[in-house]
């Protein structure tokens, strides 16, 4: 049974999509508030004014900035976010192999955290007070108050520098010896995978497992638990079924805010473990002014979090049958 | 910026470490050589001096083991193998290793030799042109036996011709200046394989004109827009006439260049000027293969090296690695010479630093033992001329009887201390007051003895253009200064801030990108206070500076950095001090506008722009003297010109320490850029130890 009306479904994705031309608008003015111009790394010493000039126009930047921006956002919602002076590669293709990368590397990992923290944080709310729980939860927040970065180097120090188990660099063996199969390519993936995915989840699963514990500890108190208990069912049928489906809900909220709290960590994380996805692409765009690359990145990452952001909406629904959006429209 | 191993004279991007990570945006930029903060222990014997000499090659190049896989790190990737479109220096350590040039030059002695080229004669013309300079042929042969593309086809005097009309029908912006005084190139109806025509005599036409890459005309004839084209797309990959062929290619992460696949095939490095070299091998390349590894920081960069995960890196270690470099004793270190120099420059357009007293003033209160030994820890070498010491032939000192570096014409504005590290405040008021100037005639001035110049020329500027006194201070910035001054600068009775609504401000990058050039900004700038001076920083990002500074001359001085300037200089100064490279943002190039805001040219400062300041005279006679002794004292002068009229405060010339896994010899050590300008003649030598 569908707990969201057509109706209110098509306003959400009509208010995303306006979310999404306000995000453009202005990520456009932003990024040309930045001082200078990308094309100041094609202008060299000896180029005549007609040159430039040639170089400007090729880049559309002699059109008044009206123009520009008409010209923008046609392109980009027609799928053309242009070619990347630092590249000499189309944008899209840049963003093609690179946002795999990004969502292999946070995808797991945000599902780690998410599947980690909320069991935690179950378990230390339903039994808040005890002797566990102190321990856990304070070791938790300790870890909470670490730089993801810092951890990332314990990591690489322990596990690649000193132990010499892991790599820290890349996703695939460069240079391999092998052959490239499906199961090679697995087996790669995973292998250079397992040091980022341990700093990152180290301390990733903390945030949901804060929003979770409280959360849990307060719908023990509420008659349906009470009702379940009475009904004579097991403890842990209570606290799975019961209890703990109902305090996702907001840990549904924080996996949206989560999201973008990790592709903001990924600059970090990506530069940290030489992870060649978007985080890297982000920063060398910025500092080389490559705005096409730019634009696009900050849009693409945008648009994952107001996609995310649309379909927490309908896991709301399957997670409290209360919630029904649109009902009354 | 003039460039490398190639003789190509196309500008290189380098982004390097410290405030440098950003320099993409001004061509040839680089920041000031800043570590990371982290203490090392200075040791001033690694410090290179100019009579060290290369380290002598093998003696037969057929006793040397060949094969195995170099693997060398970088800390940004090579975005693309179009080596017309990019300017990237890491886009050039694969490129250069695929497309050969007419001539080459040797790093050791800076001689232009046969390359694709065999021969080449030039001849001055009695007709000139639009410029009023005299044009001029140069006549050349072209190699064609034995040589190949590297994807097997035939190499012919046709894709010499067409290499230079697509190069002057495209005009690709980093070649441009190498492209601009040629008028034509053409199949000669003579003895001569072909005929170039350029608008005007130009002495290193070797490294500038027969510097640029040599295209395949079976593959870049269809390619009607050079900025679209990206060989790493095609079948092949890029194909040139070069040792090396692209096998694997991930711009992000790692590319292989073999040589293997081309044994029997390239020939060029058997020239016999290779023998003749000291420490230059011929006969290479001795490796299999060269594969290059991206890294995504300089920390992961060293990581790598340190872990023996690549056997050599770009440019150099760090300087808080070097110590643990030399530690290790898998690791050789190299030593080698800057191609370049850091720099504070001033902007000529602004009152007072239209002066030449007053610019000369910002020198004597600049402590360079400071910069150099403590902050830079001994891995710096005191800045003087506009040309790093590794380029001697171009240095003034050569001719002279004083020492490189050392000599006392060197030193015409060091640091005038009164006492250790403090600024001999009152003979620097005196040297304002008093009207004095060093003009290149010897004397004394602020209590330091100056012989006079090394080459005969004197300043632009021979007499104060303002009347400097003293009296109390109202400026803000020095009545809250640290330093409390107790007296203020008048120009022509007013302070600065009444002249230029403000104090003068010194463009500088956040501490945390550069923590010692940041703290040498904060001594120089207090020292200046002291004197009376005032001036303030403005912390501004790399990007900022180069827009304000090269685009907007919004600025009163700002520091930056050069790399891989011309051995020859010509070029260089050009491009540097030439008023031709000066722009004036106030005036609009285009109608309508209200400024020109489409420039960006190098010289940022002015230099050449007003009668009292320039070395435009000097800098056209070095650059169409035909003769190389002539054209080398010519800009000598030039250098010396330009030292003397101080536009451009040289601080400091890198020393780099440049890694080289000890399972490798044959590297050239003692060279300027020995892992960077210079990389691609490491490449053609370097082989396992025995």
């Amino acid at each position: 049974m569908t707990r969201i009306s057509g109706k209110y479904l098509a306003k959400r994705i009509v208010v995303s999509y306006l979310t999404l031309l306000v995000i453009m608008s202005l990520l456009f003015v932003l990024l040309r508030s930045m001082p200078g111009s990308f094309i100041t790394s094609m202008i060299s010493s000896g180029m005549t004014n007609e040159q430039i000039q040639q170089i400007r126009e090729t880049w559309g930047l002699n059109e008044p900035l009206w123009r520009q921006y008409i010209d923008f956002m046609i392109n980009y919602q027609t799928g053309n976010f242009g070619r990347s002076p630092t590249y000499n590669a189309p944008v899209a293709d840049l963003m093609i192999r690179r946002m795999p990368r990004t969502l292999v590397l946070f995808g797991a990992t945000f599902l780690i955290g998410f599947i980690i923290g909320p069991l935690v944080g179950m378990y230390l709310g339903w039994w808040r007070g005890s002797k566990k729980d102190k321990s856990i939860f304070s070791t938790s927040l300790l870890l909470y108050s670490m730089p993801s970065f810092w951890i990332s180097w314990l990591f690489i120090w322990v596990f690649n520098y000193e132990l010499g188990w892991l790599p820290s660099a890349y996703m695939f063996t460069q240079f391999p010896e092998f052959q490239w199969t499906a199961f090679t390519v697995m087996r790669d993936v995973l292998y250079h995978i397992a040091l980022p995915i341990m700093s990152l989840t180290f301390i990733g699963w903390v945030g949901s497992m804060l929003i979770m514990r409280p959360t849990m500890n307060q719908v023990t108190d509420e008659g349906y638990v009470f009702l379940a208990h009475a009904k004579g069912l097991s403890e842990r049928t209570v606290m799975i079924k019961h209890a703990a489906r109902n305090a996702l809900i907001p840990v549904a909220t924080g996996a949206v805010v989560g999201l973008a709290f990790l592709i903001d960590g990924s600059i970090i994380i990506e530069n940290v473990f030489n992870w060649p996805g978007m985080g890297q692409i982000i920063v060398t765009s910025v500092l080389n002014r490559d705005f096409p690359v730019a634009q696009a990145t900050f849009f693409l990452l945008a648009v994952l979090v107001v996609i995310m952001r649309l379909v927490t909406d309908v896991v709301y629904t399957y997670l409290d049958p209360r919630i029904k959006f649109g009902e009354g429209e | 910026m003039s460039d490398n191993q190639s003789g190509s004279t196309r500008r290189r991007f380098l982004q390097g470490t410290g405030v440098a990570a950003v320099s993409a945006s001004l061509a040839g930029c680089s920041g000031n050589g800043d570590g990371d903060g982290t203490e090392t222990s200075g040791d001033d014997e690694d410090t290179p001096t100019p009579d060290q000499t290369p380290t002598e090659a093998q003696d037969d190049a057929d006793d040397i083991p060949t094969g195995g896989i170099f693997n060398f790190g970088m800390g940004t990737n090579p975005n693309t193998l179009n080596a017309l479109s990019s300017s990237s220096a890491y886009v050039g350590v694969i490129t250069d290793r695929i497309y050969e040039s007419g001539a080459a030059i040797d790093p050791v002695n800076f001689e232009m030799h046969p390359n694709v080229f065999t021969d080449w004669e030039s001849e001055v013309l009695d007709e000139t042109g639009d410029n009023g300079q005299s044009n001029v042929e140069i006549y050349f042969n072209v190699r064609t036996d034995g040589l190949t593309w590297n994807d097997g086809e035939e190499f012919t005097v046709s894709d010499v011709i067409f290499s230079y009309n697509y190069l002057l029908e495209q005009n690709p912006g980093g070649y441009a200046a190498s492209l601009s005084p040629i008028v034509s190139v053409e199949e000669d109806d003579g003895d001569w394989d072909c005929v170039m025509t350029l608008n005007q005599p130009n002495g290193t036409f070797a490294y500038d004109q027969f510097g640029l890459p040599i295209l395949p005309e079976h593959r870049w004839s269809d390619v009607d827009d050079y900025t679209t084209y990206e060989p790493a797309d095609t079948d092949f990959g890029p194909v040139g006439l070069g040792p090396g062929v692209v096998t694997q290619w991930d711009p992000d992460t790692s590319v292989e260049v073999s040589f293997a696949e081309r044994e029997g095939e390239y020939n060029l490095s058997e020239l016999s000027w290779r023998e003749e070299v000291p420490g230059v091998i011929a006969g290479g390349p001795f490796i299999d293969a060269m594969r290059i590894r991206v890294y995504s920081s300089q920390s992961a960069l060293h990581q790598a090296l340190f872990q023996g995960d690549i056997d050599s890196l770009y440019e150099g270690v760090r300087t808080s690695r070097i110590s643990d470099a030399q530690e290790d004793e898998n690791i050789n270190l190299l030593d080698g010479f800057d191609t370049g120099y850091g720099h504070y420059s001033f902007n000529l357009r602004n009152t007072p630093l239209d002066d030449l007293p007053f610019r000369q003033v910002l020198g004597f209160a600049f402590d360079d033992v400071l910069w150099t030994q403590q902050l830079q820890r001994g891995y710096a070498q005191e800045g003087d001329f506009v040309m790093p010491p590794g380029y001697t032939a171009v240095r003034p000192e050569t001719g002279s009887d004083q020492e490189l570096l050392d000599g006392p014409s060197t030193q015409a504005f060091s640091f005038r201390q009164s006492s250790p590290s403090v600024p001999d405040v009152e003979n620097i008021r005196a040297f304002l007051t008093e009207g004095q100037v060093i003009t290149g005639e010897g004397g004394t001035y602020v209590g330091q003895d100056y012989p006079g110049s090394l080459t005969g020329v004197t300043a632009s500027q021979t007499e104060p253009k303002h009347d400097y006194s003293f009296g109390p201070v109202e400026s803000d910035v020095l009545q809250e200064s640290d330093q409390d001054p107790d007296q203020e600068i008048r120009v022509n009775g007013e302070t600065i801030p009444e002249i230029n609504d403000g104090p003068l401000t010194m463009l500088m990058s956040p501490a945390q990108e550069a923590p010692q050039s940041a703290q040498m900004i904060q001594d120089w700038i207090s020292s200046l206070q002291q004197i009376g001076i005032p001036i303030d920083r403005e912390v501004v990002s790399f990007n900022t500076r180069v827009t304000r500074a090269y685009g907007e001359e919004s600025y009163d001085a700002f520091s930056m950095g050069w790399v891989n300037l011309s051995p020859f200089a010509t070029n260089t100064l050009y491009s540097l001090f030439h008023s031709d490279n000066a722009d004036d943002h106030s005036v609009a190039e285009t109608e309508g506008d209200d400024e020109n805001t489409s420039t960006l040219l190098n010289n940022a400062m002015g230099y050449g722009v007003f009668d009292d300041a320039g070395a435009d005279d000097l800098i056209d006679e070095a650059r169409t003297t035909l003769e190389p002794e002539a054209r080398n004292q010519a800009s000598r002068e030039a250098v010396e010109r330009i030292y003397l009229d101080f536009p451009t405060m040289v601080v400091d010339y890198g020393v780099p320490k440049w890694p080289v896994s000890a399972e490798w010899s044959g590297a050239l050590e003692n060279i300027p850029g020995p892992g960077s300008t210079y990389l691609g003649t490491q490449i053609m030598q370097i082989h396992q130890s025995e």
